[in-house]
């Protein structure tokens, strides 16, 4: 028998939203509401089962982090060393900071329940018994609700000892970040949380040998975990029938920037750009010339039909030259200057290093971003263009974590890509399209 | 491991990192943030390296073959790796002079340049700069970086002895990481974030002893010695290597010196001693040496009034009033910290005058050469179980650095062909420490308290009682009882503990200072807990080189010819060098009387007030010669060239009197007494490595000599060792700054009830020695006791002072 | 030789009769002195007033002679002496160690030392050629000598040569 077709569009009928489901519903964040639409009934079944079993579960469904790196989920679950008496955590990594990225938001504000469901799912099957929401610190509603969902389940008993008579113990502790993008990446979160200054740490060891105070610590990002409601809910086959070869399940999509309606879509891995842009989101309210696939960090594309058909998945955007990322979507007006718009994420990236390595602290944060600062006043000279792009030669690779290199991304996706207006601004003092004032100032 | 860098292979241990790797092969990277002793963190990126390896077949588990070459596949990173933080692997190459490493390199130095001041020339470091050296060697030449640097605060005052150019830092985090893993006071991070981030405190100063040591290793003037501040440029400096006479351990240091003055002390090597570390104390006491009261001509008595003369004159003097006594009427007293040489002086003096009336001083009751396994310093810091009875942060503070590194549970670094490795993987930022192998017992809650795992506050006086009960119960001669363990402070149950801990560790350490060698019981004890237990001892000397100096006798020849005695009568006439005997009333009363006083010293006091003759004395930083630190260790003493007039060390005092007295006696100079040294020791002190040379473990104590027992078993006043020398403290500006006056503290409760307030400034005498200080509430005191340093004319001891005595300074001036 | 080798000889003499002499009367008259003559040494200041010098000690290190000693020490913020953190408090050289060599010249990264034209240095004691800042700051003119000499008699000082203008001379006025 043929194996059934792959779901790769939102437009299938076998599509059905999972994570997103209940967001926008009035009092969908109550556990009262939770409990009625199936609420905690995969940790039930999951409490039930092998904590090997899960990650196998896992394994199979093909979950791949949604974070932003897309480390498959299960394997990483498998990284925990042995239980050894030691404490051991699971954290999950809600400072989401990227530009262009809000899937985890709604999940935090409108659907809390779910997230401490996956945690707890995550918890079990790694051995954890102890729990780390670590949420932006920008996210107050997302924090209330959240601490409020705690509380009930806590209340309700599905925190706390012996869940579901299982003899599992297990609680979350909220931690509430500063406002520092850097906190996003999971050793300098796991600096934060342990409260010292948000410096990534070396690696290895990892986190699984030693993450937050030294203990076995795995991270996940929301999504992941909310995700992982889904897979044990409704099986590894139901979230493998979903999505391309290297790309599974289904995802959130952001989509930002000049179009109808633009916000949080799920759909099926695989969907293509057109489908998000044109059919989901209404379309583009002007000319678009660009497009970030990925939130602010990955490489962005030339608004064309070559790459409006790529597929969403890990693969097809790499063969691009870019990254799926966060799947943040961001699309850029074909009069708005290039330059200035990567300025703006420029200065993002160089307001976000932490300073702990030198070619982001001082090659980005205190170079590139006054490079481009003189490009867009009208100052550029000839030869600057070339520095930046020796500059980014210099940076890219050798910084401590992934930071520099993300901020790279649109700066030298931009000159391959729009190295003409580029060479207009420096030539004329003024940008090509001279409407693009209203963003960066 | 076999690894390759560039052409040379080499066979390194498994876990070295790949720039010791590099190093060890005769190559080179630049780097700033790895530092000998610390752990490495990648944060410079300046030691980017190509690196691969080959791989094992994941099924098969053979090596990957390269089919062109048939030897194993290099399947290189794909980023150029920092090499301090990557360990190395079997096969692995490293590549360091690839175009794409140098440009890597060359683009880094850039960055790092690019917020970097560039103000060498008015910039204490130039000439001694790694930013400097490193952007010569390895930079282009010239910058693109067009635009306004940073700017931040150029003099910011860390404390009185550290400023800090926040322009010229480079966030290597030599500074913040040496603070965590070193000493383990965290009192330095960085505030704010990018580039805009900062080295900086939020308390005022830095409350940490070893607070120096930054401005060593800063790889740039960012932390600079406030003493040296812009006297002189590094290659001006005359550098001595020689070992500091502050304390009984006997740290490395380089002495910096320009036209005749010391203008700063660094630490220098001693992987066997202080690794790379000094204490404040050390560093920055030096500033006496140059003032300019400063002793520096021969001084005779004439119608009661000191008149300068010259060396000969003064022997000649000297040889006139001896003349007239008979034998065994001269008394010759030295400093502890007077070097073998000077010993060997003193003796072979004492023998020409016919007298046994000879000893050093400060001298405890008891000997400070263990009877039993010596410990070494190394020994402490791969120690796993430790028992400390004192202040070892006060009384020899590396002790307490190298207690810490036992913490760590980290051996000492193997040394590499290049020296110490420049990144020690096994060391991580922020390690977890092993603080249940340290247990300190101390009259009174002290510093390295904060990192024990077991502490005990024992009443002041009890060591002799404690140390029997821990005897007796190692022994199996009965239990400790409750009662007897709630007296000492402590429970049975802890008392068990450490017994067990120590009698069930691999190398046990007993470390002991001056509270127990005051009283020769306790002494006794201590060495018979350590046998029993299998533990090796490391005693805390009252001086540099008290060790040393009992090792070759330099002692009375009978107990009534002790320093006690030879200043109450028991001498006609007296040579005292280096030591302020007058202080004591009683003493000074007895030097009166005294046919002739010969004074050694460096600076006027009241026993030169006293002195018939006053011959000026070189400090520790000019002396040629050797001492014994508390391990046992010969270490060499260089003179630095420091304009100090005619001054001369005790063999130059003997060298002037023999030649009056028309003989050439034994330790006339240096090399003399190393040539009777040499004779007896069968060890040429003149080629001492600069490690220095362990004794063999078995040297015999050679105190038959007690001194009275100062350690009386009840008291209320405890004198302190300190790690500042407070003899000098008036003269050392910068110190005196940061630590004030000595202190007297006391706790609140006993404060109050003598209506002492902090800062109040008190005058009292305390055995017959007129002594001031400031008062100092400290919760760390406990009820009933007083803590005040101890000096070298008044050396570690448990005294009465009735509380009442504590006159204010103000009110004793009015009742004066 | 013949007498006609004897009279072409005189006539060269006679020739030089009638032209201008080269011979100066020094001291009488003025030397003339080309712009880049190295004689005695400058300390600059800035138009500010503030000394040029930072004392970093580099023209000592440059000098082939060592007769440059420098001590520095920090400016007092409310009363600078040179601008940043640093002057030099001693700032001396040796005039018979010195060989005038313009090495210190090049070493100064603030421009601060330039060697003049004053070459008159000639004095009696050795103390006395041990120039400090007071001999060399800008606004001092003639040597050790040449100075006291005039207070003797109360008239300027009276320098024994004239020389083209020199840009790095920046202030000073012979």
């Amino acid at each position: 028998m043929e194996a059934p077709q792959q779901i790769t569009s939102r437009k299938d009928p076998r599509f059905k939203v999972s994570m997103y489901e209940h967001v926008g519903v009035k009092n969908s964040w109550t556990l009262s509401y939770y409990l009625g639409h199936g609420g905690y009934q995969a940790a039930q079944k999951a409490l039930t089962m092998q904590p090997s079993e899960i990650i196998n579960e896992v394994k199979a469904s093909g979950l791949r982090g949604r974070g932003g790196a897309g480390f498959p989920t299960g394997v990483k679950w498998s990284f925990m060393p042995p239980v050894d008496g030691r404490q051991r955590f699971l954290v999950c990594n809600a400072d989401e900071s990227e530009p262009g990225s809000f899937k985890d938001r709604y999940i935090l504000e409108d659907d809390p329940h779910q997230l401490i469901e996956g945690l707890l799912i995550g918890g079990y099957a790694i051995g954890a018994s102890k729990g780390v929401i670590y949420i932006r610190g920008e996210y107050y509603q997302g924090y209330q609700r959240l601490k409020q969902a705690v509380a009930e389940a806590r209340q309700a008993g599905y925190l706390g000892s012996n869940i579901f008579e299982s003899g599992f113990d297990f609680d979350v502790i909220l931690h509430r970040g500063a406002g520092a993008y850097i906190c996003g990446e999971e050793t300098a979160l796991m600096n934060s949380f342990e409260g010292l200054r948000a410096n990534p740490r070396l690696k290895p060891p990892f986190p699984a040998q030693a993450g937050v105070y030294g203990l076995p610590t795995t991270i996940n990002n929301v999504t992941s975990l909310a995700s992982v409601v889904h897979i044990i809910n409704n099986g590894a086959d139901w979230f493998s029938s979903m999505g391309t070869d290297d790309s599974k399940g289904n995802k959130l999509y952001q989509i930002s920037g000049s179009v109808e309606r633009p916000g949080v879509y799920e759909m099926p891995m695989g969907a293509s750009f057109r489908e998000l842009i044109y059919d989901l989101a209404g379309g583009p309210t002007m000319a678009i010339k660009a497009i970030i696939p990925g939130g602010s960090s990955t490489p962005m594309l030339p608004f064309d039909d070559e790459h409006l058909d790529t597929p969403m998945d890990y693969g097809s955007i790499a063969t691009k030259g870019s990254m799926l990322g966060t799947g943040g979507v961001i699309l850029i007006p074909t009069e708005k200057c290039i330059v200035n718009a990567t300025w703006n994420l420029v200065r993002f990236y160089a307001h976000e290093s932490c300073g702990k390595c030198t070619p982001c602290r001082e090659g980005i944060a205190g170079w590139m971003v006054k490079i481009y600062q003189k490009l867009v006043k009208g100052f550029g000279q000839e030869g600057d263009i070339e520095l930046i792009e020796d500059m980014a030669d210099k940076i890219r690779g050798k910084a401590f974590c992934p930071l520099a290199d993300a901020c790279l991304g649109p700066v030298q996706s931009s000159i391959e890509h729009f190295r003409g207006e580029y060479e207009y601004l420096i030539k004329n003092g003024k940008p090509m399209y001279s409407k693009s004032d209203w963003w960066s100032e | 491991m076999k690894v390759k860098v560039n052409d040379a292979e080499l066979e390194l241990k498994a876990g070295t990192s790949a720039i010791d790797a590099i190093f060890a092969a005769g190559y080179d990277v630049p780097y700033f943030c790895s530092q000998e002793y610390m752990s490495p963190i990648g944060a410079c990126r300046m030691c980017l390296a190509k690196i691969g390896a080959p791989r094992k077949d994941r099924d098969s588990g053979e090596w990957i073959i390269d089919e062109q070459t048939g030897e194993p596949k290099i399947f290189f990173f794909p980023n150029l790796m920092a090499s301090c933080t990557t360990a190395i692997m079997e096969g692995m190459v490293i590549d360091t002079l690839s175009k794409e490493v140098k440009d890597a390199q060359n683009g880094m130095i850039e960055f790092t340049l690019v917020n970097h001041p560039l103000d060498c020339p008015t910039c204490d470091k130039g000439g001694a700069c790694e930013l400097q050296d490193r952007a010569y060697e390895y930079g282009a030449g010239q910058s693109r970086f067009v635009f306004d640097k940073r700017h931040q605060e150029k003099h910011h005052a860390l404390s009185e002895l550290i400023t800090l150019d926040r322009e010229r830092c480079i966030h290597c985090k030599r500074c913040v990481r040496y603070f965590e893993e070193i000493p383990g006071d965290e009192v330095l991070d960085f505030i704010e974030r990018g580039v805009h981030s900062y080295i900086g405190t939020l308390e005022d100063g830095l409350p940490s002893n070893f607070t120096g040591n930054i401005t060593d290793f800063c790889p740039v003037g960012a932390l600079l010695d406030s003493t040296s501040r812009f006297r002189g440029r590094n290659w001006e400096y005359d550098h001595t290597r020689s070992s500091c006479l502050d304390c009984a351990v006997g740290c490395a240091i380089t002495i910096d010196a320009r036209t005749g003055r010391i203008e700063r002390i660094k630490a220098a090597r001693n992987t066997q001693v202080n690794n790379d570390w000094i204490c404040d104390g050390g560093r920055f006491g030096h500033e006496y040496v140059d003032a300019d009261e400063r002793l520096k001509t021969p001084l005779i008595r004439r119608d009661g009034k000191l008149t300068p003369s010259t060396w000969e004159e003064a022997a000649a003097f000297i040889n006139d009033k001896l003349a007239d006594l008979g034998a065994k009427e001269t008394g010759i007293i030295l400093r502890a910290d007077a070097t073998l040489e000077e010993g060997v002086a003193a003796k072979a003096l004492a023998a020409q005058l016919e007298t046994g009336q000879l000893d050093h001083f400060p001298r405890l009751a008891a000997s400070v050469i263990p009877q039993g396994v010596r410990a070494t310093l190394n020994d402490v810091a791969t120690s796993d179980a430790i028992l400390v009875l004192g202040d070892v942060s006060e009384e020899a503070p590396i002790v307490d650095l190298r207690i810490k590194e036992a913490l760590k549970g980290v051996t000492p670094p193997e040394l590499m062909p290049h020296g110490v490795p420049l990144a020690d993987l096994r060391l991580k930022e922020r390690m977890p420490r092993q603080r249940e192998i340290l247990t300190v017992a101390s009259p009174y809650r002290c510093d390295l308290m904060k990192h024990a795992g077991s502490t005990l506050t024992y009443p002041a006086g009890t060591e002799v009682e404690l140390l029997a009960s821990l005897l007796q119960a190692a022994n199996g001669e009965g239990e400790i009882s409750e009662e007897a363990a709630m007296r000492l402070g402590s429970s049975p149950e802890q008392l068990n503990d450490l017994l067990k801990r120590l009698s069930g560790a691999k190398n046990p350490v007993i470390i002991y200072g001056a509270f127990v060698l005051a009283a020769s019981e306790a002494s006794n004890a201590v060495q018979a807990l350590a046998k029993a237990v299998g533990a090796k001892l490391l005693a805390i000397g009252p001086m540099a080189n008290s060790y040393g100096l009992e090792a070759l006798a330099v002692l009375p020849s009978h107990a009534r010819y002790s320093v006690q005695e030879m200043l109450r009568g028991s001498a006609k006439a007296l040579i005292v060098s280096g030591l302020d005997v007058a202080k004591d009333a009683e003493a000074a009363k007895a030097l009166k009387e005294l046919e002739l006083l010969v004074v050694h010293d460096s600076f006027a006091n009241a026993t030169t007030e006293l002195a018939h003759v006053v011959l000026p004395a070189k400090t520790a930083y000019e002396k040629e010669g050797t001492v014994v630190n508390l391990e046992g260790r010969y270490l060499p003493l260089k003179p630095a060239p420091v304009e100090n007039g005619q001054s001369e060390d005790f063999c130059g005092l003997v060298k002037f009197l023999g030649e009056t007295m028309g003989t050439r006696l034994e330790g006339r100079s240096v090399r003399s007494a190393r040539r009777l040294l040499k004779k007896r020791l069968q060890l040429d002190l003149s080629e001492l490595s600069e490690e220095g040379y362990l004794s063999p473990a078995k040297a015999k104590a050679a105190s038959k000599f007690k001194l009275k027992e100062s350690y009386e078993l009840e008291g209320n006043l405890l004198l302190t060792p300190s790690m500042i020398r407070h003899e000098q403290l008036s003269r050392n500006a910068h110190l005196h700054a940061v630590y004030g006056d000595a202190a007297l503290r006391l706790n609140p409760a006993d404060a109050v009830a003598q209506d002492l307030n902090d800062g109040d400034v008190v005058a009292f005498e305390l055995q017959g020695i007129e002594r001031q200080a400031v008062i100092k509430r400290s919760e760390a005191v406990p009820v009933g006791l007083m803590l005040l340093p101890a000096l070298p004319e008044q050396p570690a001891a448990l005294l009465w002072l009735e509380p009442t005595k504590l006159i204010k300074a103000a009110v004793a001036e009015v009742l004066a | 030789m013949s007498v006609l080798d004897i009279a072409k000889g005189m006539g060269v003499t006679l020739g030089h009769l009638f032209k201008k002499p080269v011979t100066v009367r020094y001291p009488d008259e003025p030397v003339d002195i080309k712009p880049r003559f190295r004689g005695r040494h400058h300390l600059l200041r800035h138009p500010s007033g503030l000394e040029k010098c930072i004392g970093c000690s580099l023209c000592a290190a440059a000098c082939p002679a060592y007769a440059i000693y420098v001590e520095a020490a920090e400016n007092d913020p409310n009363d600078p002496t040179s601008p940043g953190e640093r002057y030099a408090k001693i700032y001396e050289i040796n005039m018979l160690r010195c060989i005038f060599c313009g090495m210190c010249e090049e070493a100064c990264p603030t421009g601060a030392i330039v060697l003049g034209h004053e070459f008159e240095l000639a004095d009696f004691r050795y103390p006395d050629f041990v120039y400090g800042k007071e001999d060399m700051l800008v606004g001092t003119k003639g040597s050790k000598w040449q100075r006291r000499e005039a207070q003797a008699k109360n008239e300027d000082v009276k320098l024994g040569f004239k020389a083209g203008p020199r840009p790095e001379l920046e202030g000073v006025d012979y």
